[in-house]
């Protein structure tokens, strides 16, 4: 059995709706979903060996949105770490495109810079967004491998796109975003998961099917995420009768979930199949 | 004025004696070495050029929240590393050093259409460089034509410096310098030193005397009060010591040629002109009472406490208010970037909510 933590913003609604679905497809991986909103997503504190969120940043998401907490502790333990979304994404370098035209592009009033340059300032802002800061605070609590899902590209329909598609550069500009992030992954040592190539109706663009609100992707993009995604890692079926039962101060959701969702506890330690079905309707409410 | 038995020393002010003037003063912040001409304040669009010791003046005046013009801001994303690398944030423009004040009128010049510098364009392993700022764009560019873009971006930029300016202050650096000889076109670094190919017969060293600097500065000055006639001046000489000289002479007689010569020509400035000041880092830095204490022990690069003395006597004169060592302020977030984040903050809770129901 390989426990997986899945850590992240907004983005991870996709996934965890996906995997709701999917879960049963893979019997020897177990999955623990945290979120918050994108705001409060660099709250996260490293404390005696977990990540946990301040009971400020607690409150004030409890105040503000009437959420209950399901597990606020991120726990060293797990085989392995998954960062979704967390502002690594092709958007966030939209402020370069826009106002700097990289070389290849078509003249324009932007400022004209070059691809090398381009390529540091897209390296810079990946390097500087929330998924690369709660990597770092990973590292602090394991040694367990951790990877990166990007945030998806955009569906096509913002401002930042219009520049892309009318200077040309979209392609230019996809692969200095995918280049940077490659170069990233290989210096700060995690596993990076490019956005899936099935899900693209262009270089930077999320095919519209997968749009499920604003920015936010669906559960068939999801889906199509987990399965590039855990195509690549190994799991370790041969360890499953060593698992234990789930951190019994784990709490069930009661209401609602939350910015921080509960993971799955199974009262007592059934086969490993059952187990995952179990996980699965704890953290939906009902068998898949 | 009658005969007097006095004689014209006995009334002159502490400061006009070496030994009340120097010898019993800090040599860090000795009194009245600098005497503002004109105030400059934080309301005043300030640009900066010169040699590298012109950065810290920059830096230092950004630090203040003095309103130094960025005419060509690097990306964002960029750490400061790298955009300094890139030449962004130095200076008001992305010229990268000027070390002479023919390099400073050939660029005004050309930014406002007067000359076009011949052999601008520079070739190394298949990338092309910008000759005249040839440390910009470390990996070159692709090809001459890129190079064309990018400077013909860079010169609109310089030009509107020169025409918004309240204040210039140039650093002035060497009198060495390489020549295009056929066109006289000069270059901050010798050809195939980053980039180009030296070729005797092409180049050659030339290495200024006074009235040339005089010449230089003053074509210059005029030329910026015809397109902005409110436009001041403030001149500095840099103390930092020729890395080599290409003059034939040992190293310490050329650097003490050229920095002399630098010395009289911005000090003939400062009493010739009202809109010219002068600050005296020169002084602060290289003269005696310091016993090169500024100096790293490579008797050359100048030490950070140096530049913060140079500063201090600067800003003594200019900035009289009590927050000066305020740290830069981050920029405020754009306003449609806000509410971007704003609205996008909605629909994430939303979407969460949705996901991590029971």
């Amino acid at each position: 059995m390989t426990r997986i933590c899945l850590l992240g913003d907004s983005h991870t609604a996709s996934l965890k709706l996906a995997w709701k679905e999917i879960a049963p497809e893979y019997p020897d991986i177990r999955m623990t979903f945290f979120a918050t909103a994108g705001r409060y997503a660099d709250a996260w504190e490293v404390d005696s060996g977990s990540l946990i969120l301040p009971d400020a940043t607690k409150e004030s998401i409890e105040g503000a949105n009437n959420y209950k907490f399901g597990r606020d502790r991120i726990n060293g333990d797990f085989d392995r770490y998954l960062l979704c979304g967390l502002k690594f994404s092709s958007t966030q370098c939209a402020p370069i495109y826009e106002s700097f035209r990289i070389d290849g592009s078509e003249h324009d009033d932007r400022t004209p810079i070059s691809a090398d340059c381009f390529h540091h300032a897209v390296r810079g802002t990946l390097r500087g967004s929330m998924a690369i800061k709660t990597l770092f605070k990973l590292r602090e609590i394991t040694s367990a491998p951790i990877g990166i899902i990007p945030q998806p590209h955009r569906c096509g329909d913002g401002s930042e796109t219009d520049v892309l598609k009318n200077s040309g550069s979209m392609e230019i500009v996809a692969d200095e975003f995918s280049r940077a992030a490659i170069q990233l992954a290989s210096e700060l040592e995690f596993d990076l998961y490019p956005q899936p190539e099935n899900t693209l109706s262009a270089p930077l663009q999320t095919n519209e099917i997968y749009r499920h609100k604003g920015v936010h992707m669906n559960t068939a993009y999801g889906q199509q995420v987990l399965r590039a995604v855990l195509a690549e890692i190994p799991v370790s079926p041969e360890e499953l009768e060593d698992v234990q039962p789930s951190d019994p101060a784990v709490q069930q959701p009661s209401k609602i979930a939350a910015a921080l969702p509960v993971a799955p506890t199974p009262s007592t330690p059934p086969p490993w199949h059952q187990r995952c079905f179990k996980a699965i309707s704890a953290l939906f409410g009902r068998d898949p | 004025m009658g005969i007097s038995e006095k004689s014209p020393y006995d009334n002159l002010p502490a400061h006009a004696f070496w030994r009340t003037g120097v010898t019993e003063q800090p040599f860090d912040a000795i009194p009245q070495l600098y005497q503002r001409k004109f105030p400059i304040d934080r309301t005043m669009k300030i640009a900066t050029a010169g040699s590298c010791f012109a950065q810290h003046i920059a830096r230092h005046l950004r630090m203040r929240k003095f309103s130094v013009i960025d005419e060509e801001p690097a990306p964002p994303g960029l750490d400061p590393e790298d955009a300094q690398r890139f030449g962004y944030g130095l200076y008001s423009a992305r010229y990268g050093n000027i070390y002479t004040a023919r390099q400073l009128l050939q660029l005004a010049q050309e930014a406002g259409g007067i000359i076009t510098p011949a052999d601008a364009i520079w070739e190394k392993n298949g990338r092309f460089y910008d000759a005249l700022r040839p440390s910009v764009e470390p990996a070159g560019l692709p090809s001459p034509d890129h190079v064309r873009d990018h400077r013909a971006h860079h010169l609109k930029c310089v030009d509107h410096v020169l025409r918004t300016a309240d204040v210039f202050i140039f650093t002035l650096g060497l009198t060495e310098t390489w020549e295009h000889a056929p066109s006289g076109t000069v270059y901050p670094t010798a050809p195939g030193t980053i980039a180009g190919k030296f070729n005797p017969a092409v180049y050659r060293f030339r290495n200024y005397k006074f009235r040339h600097v005089y010449r230089d500065l003053e074509d210059f000055f005029d030329l910026c009060k015809k397109i902005n006639p409110g436009i001041k001046f403030l001149l500095t000489v840099s103390p930092v010591p020729l890395v080599a000289t290409a003059s034939g002479e040992h190293v310490l007689r050329a650097t003490t040629y050229s920095k002399s010569l630098l010395r009289t020509a911005a000090g003939q400035f400062y009493q010739e002109r009202d809109d010219v000041d002068y600050i005296p880092s020169y002084e602060m830095i290289m003269g005696s009472p310091s016993r090169a204490a500024f100096f790293e022990d490579n008797l050359r690069t100048v030490r950070s406490e140096g530049v913060e003395a140079v500063m201090k006597m600067f800003f003594s004169e200019h900035d009289d208010s009590a927050d000066a060592e305020q740290p830069i302020e981050s920029a405020p977030p754009r306003d449609n970037q806000a509410t971007e984040d704003s609205n996008e903050d909605l629909v994430c809770e939303e979407v969460l909510l949705e996901a991590f129901a029971p």
